[in-house]
Order: C-alpha cells, then structure tokens, then sequence
C-alpha cells in the first residue's frame, strides 16, 4: 500500500520524537536503563539554568513520546490499522504508564505534571487534528 | 479477521511504547552528578538574657567575688532540684566539642572579668560528697559566691534546601543562579547556656543563652553535590583527600571564639551594674 506523504510526515515526526527523547536522555539522565542495556557510558551534561535542566531532564523525553504515540495513534487510525477502541487505548497509554509509576509496577517517578503535560498535548493533537476525533470507523 | 489484527496492532503499539517508557526510567534512584561551589547564607539567632539584677546588686561593692564553673558532666545528684536539669548532649556523631577546652577558656575570662575562680575539681569533690546536699552547705566549704553551670554547649541544626552559586558568562560576567533543592539538608551551628546560681540563697539568679549561627556576616563557601532530580548533599569542604561536613565544617578555632566571646559577654552582663 502506498502511503501519502501526510502519513510520511507524521511517521517521520514519530521517529524525530523519539529520537530527540533518545538524544535528551544520552545528553542528561545516561543513567536510565536503555543505556545500561546497550552498555553506553556517557557523562551527563550539566545545564546551569535551574529551570531549563528540569525540563531537559524532567520532561523533554516525555514530550517526545508522548508526541510520537499521538502520531503513530493518528496516522494508524487514519489508515484504519487500528479501530476507535485501539486509538483510545494508545491515547490512554500515557496516563497508564503514569499510573503503573505511581503504583511501582513499573519503574519510574509518579509525576503530576506529566500528567497534566501528556492531558495537553493529547488536547492540542485532538484539537488540532479534528478528523482523529471525528473519524468514522465503518462496521466490521 | 480484520478485527484481530486490528487489535493486534493497537496492543503492539502500546507494547513497544510501554517499553520505551520503562527503558527509560532510572537505573539508580538518586545521581550525585553536578558538584557546585554553594553560597549559604543565615539569618543570625538572637542571644536571650535573663536575669535577676537586684541579686546581682552586691557584686557591685564586691572586690572579687568568687565564681567556680560546674561542667555538664558533673555528679548531679548532690541536690534534689538538680534532677530536673538537663544535660544536652552532642548526639551528632562527631563530638568535636570535647577537643577544646571550652572549660578554660570560660575559666580565663571569668578571670580576666575580675572574677575569682574557684578550682572545678575541689568543688566537684565537695558535690561529691553525699552529705552536701545544701548550696548554703556548699558555700561554707567552697566559700563561693556563685555557681556559674554551662548547662548546654551543643550544635543546632539549621536546615536548608536551598543555595546560590556563581557562573561566568562571557557576555554577563559573573552570574548568580539559586538551586531549590527536593530535600532538606543541614548547617550546623553552636547554642551555649549557662546557668547562675547564687550560693548563699540558693537562687538561681540568670540564664545566659548563646548563638552561634555560621554564614551570618559572611556567607560560607561550601561544595555541594545535586543530582539530576535537584537532591543535594550535605555540604562539605574538601582539604586534599579529607571530606569535612555537617558539625566539621565549624573550625575548632570558630568554636574556641565562640565559647570565649559569651563568655565575655556573660561577664560583660553580669558585672553591667557595677561602677
């Protein structure tokens, strides 16, 4: 199936996303598991703003995956990979993952504000992208 | 069958994405990853005298009135109200307290104030002797006019989480940024109390309370190490391979300065009546 290049471009930001997010964590937090996995050493790099480290290190990689779920839930339901049910899955997933942090099924730090930053960036996707919303799926 | 795999998909998707998020979570919990040269700065702790000037009165006619130093440590059984009196104690591991002679130091000013002192060890023999159990007894034998009691000489806790440091900017110049820490951390201080107690009447007759409070006049120059979710260490000084924190990081010099400048300054107090 030929892709139009709409869906090239959003899975292409899904990439970039990702890749950023894997760029931040090897530029300031090279201590988290991926990278004791792939056994890459590197020393973190220090930012001297108080606000703009805790962004970078708190919250940028996030973003990006975050932004890459939306893309890959947008373009997938766009091209009827996945029905409505799956999509709500996908957005929901963020929100999951927080919740599974907080009660310490996986590892990671329970965070308010990346809830309220994934409830951003999913609302401003939506908003957006209208047709994610309002797509209707055919009966199977 | 498009139904399934339709499923499938959404369930794969969601399953590479969770991996990605538990991938990246921390292998270790707290990274002391960023060492700064904090400035720590505290707002002074005010002394608290109290006292009873009209019992002071006859030190003013007085050529040299007698004064022995009873220590924390000493026999505190010899008088029944003593039992109620608490002996503060440095609980904080390194007791570097009892490296100086605080005693003496004290001793040499009450001389230096006009005072005549009293031998310690004569006057804890006396305490120790079960059959003193009266302060009028006790002047009798010491002939002492005043019991000067260094209730407590311990260090105080002043929590922080927070500090500045200094960065060069080649077009700014020399910038202050301040770092909120997650956790609270500690600078230590000196809290020193002593208690006067006149002989013949058996009245405790002032309580001399004593602050020393670090980083007041000058801010300290401490190192301090933040990890990448802004949690700090306890500030230290490194002297080649030598780490001083916490209660270390008051030289035994400050301590010594300290110690002999309430001293003075209780002296100063007691002795503001007279000509």
């Amino acid at each position: 199936m030929k892709l139009s290049s709409k869906y090239h471009l959003l899975f292409f930001i899904a990439g970039i996303s990702l890749l950023a997010g894997y760029f931040n964590y090897l530029l300031f937090q090279p201590d988290i598991i991926l990278f004791n996995f792939l056994v890459v050493q590197a020393d973190a790099f220090t930012i001297r703003n108080n606000f703009i480290r805790q962004f970078f290190t708190g919250y940028f990689s996030d973003i990006a995956w975050c932004l890459a779920l939306c893309c890959i839930a947008f373009a997938f339901a766009k091209l009827k990979y996945i029905r409505f049910s799956g999509k709500i899955q996908l957005l929901l997933l963020p929100f999951i993952t927080e919740a599974m942090q907080h009660f310490q099924i996986i590892k990671g730090t329970f965070d308010w504000f990346d809830i309220l930053t994934y409830a951003i960036i999913i609302t401003v996707f939506i908003l957006l992208f209208p047709s994610l919303k309002t797509y209707n799926y055919e009966k199977s | 069958m498009k139904k399934a795999s339709q499923i499938l998909t959404a369930s794969a998707v969601s399953l590479i994405f969770l991996i990605f998020a538990i991938a990246s979570s921390s292998s270790k919990r707290v990274v002391a990853d960023t060492k700064y040269n904090g400035v720590f700065k505290l707002s002074p702790e005010k002394d608290e005298t109290v006292k009873n000037s009209g019992k002071l009165e006859f030190l003013k006619n007085a050529t040299n009135p007698t004064i022995v130093l009873r220590v924390p440590n000493a026999s505190r059984e010899v008088l029944e109200e003593d039992k109620n009196v608490k002996t503060a104690k440095n609980n904080d591991g390194s007791n570097n307290l009892n490296d100086i002679n605080v005693y003496n130091v004290i001793e040499k000013e009450l001389l230096k104030g006009g005072f005549t002192v009293r031998d310690r060890a004569l006057f804890e023999k006396v305490l120790g002797d079960k059959s003193v159990n009266d302060y009028s007894r006790i002047k009798e034998l010491t002939e002492t006019d005043l019991i000067l009691e260094l209730s407590t000489i311990q260090y105080v806790k002043y929590p922080m989480n927070s500090f500045t440091f200094f960065s060069q900017s080649k077009r700014k110049g020399n910038i202050e940024s301040r770092i909120n820490c997650t956790n609270y951390f500690n600078i230590y201080g000196l809290k020193l109390e002593f208690r006067l107690i006149k002989v013949k009447e058996n009245d405790f007759i002032g309580s001399f309370t004593y602050n020393y409070t670090p980083c007041t006049d000058y801010p300290c120059n401490y190192k301090i190490n933040v990890s990448s979710n802004n949690a700090c260490s306890s500030p230290f000084i490194e002297q080649g391979n030598v780490i001083f924190s916490e209660t270390r990081l008051i030289p035994q010099s400050e301590i010594e300065k300290f110690v002999k400048s309430a001293a003075q300054k209780m002296v100063n107090e007691v002795f503001k009546n007279r000509e």
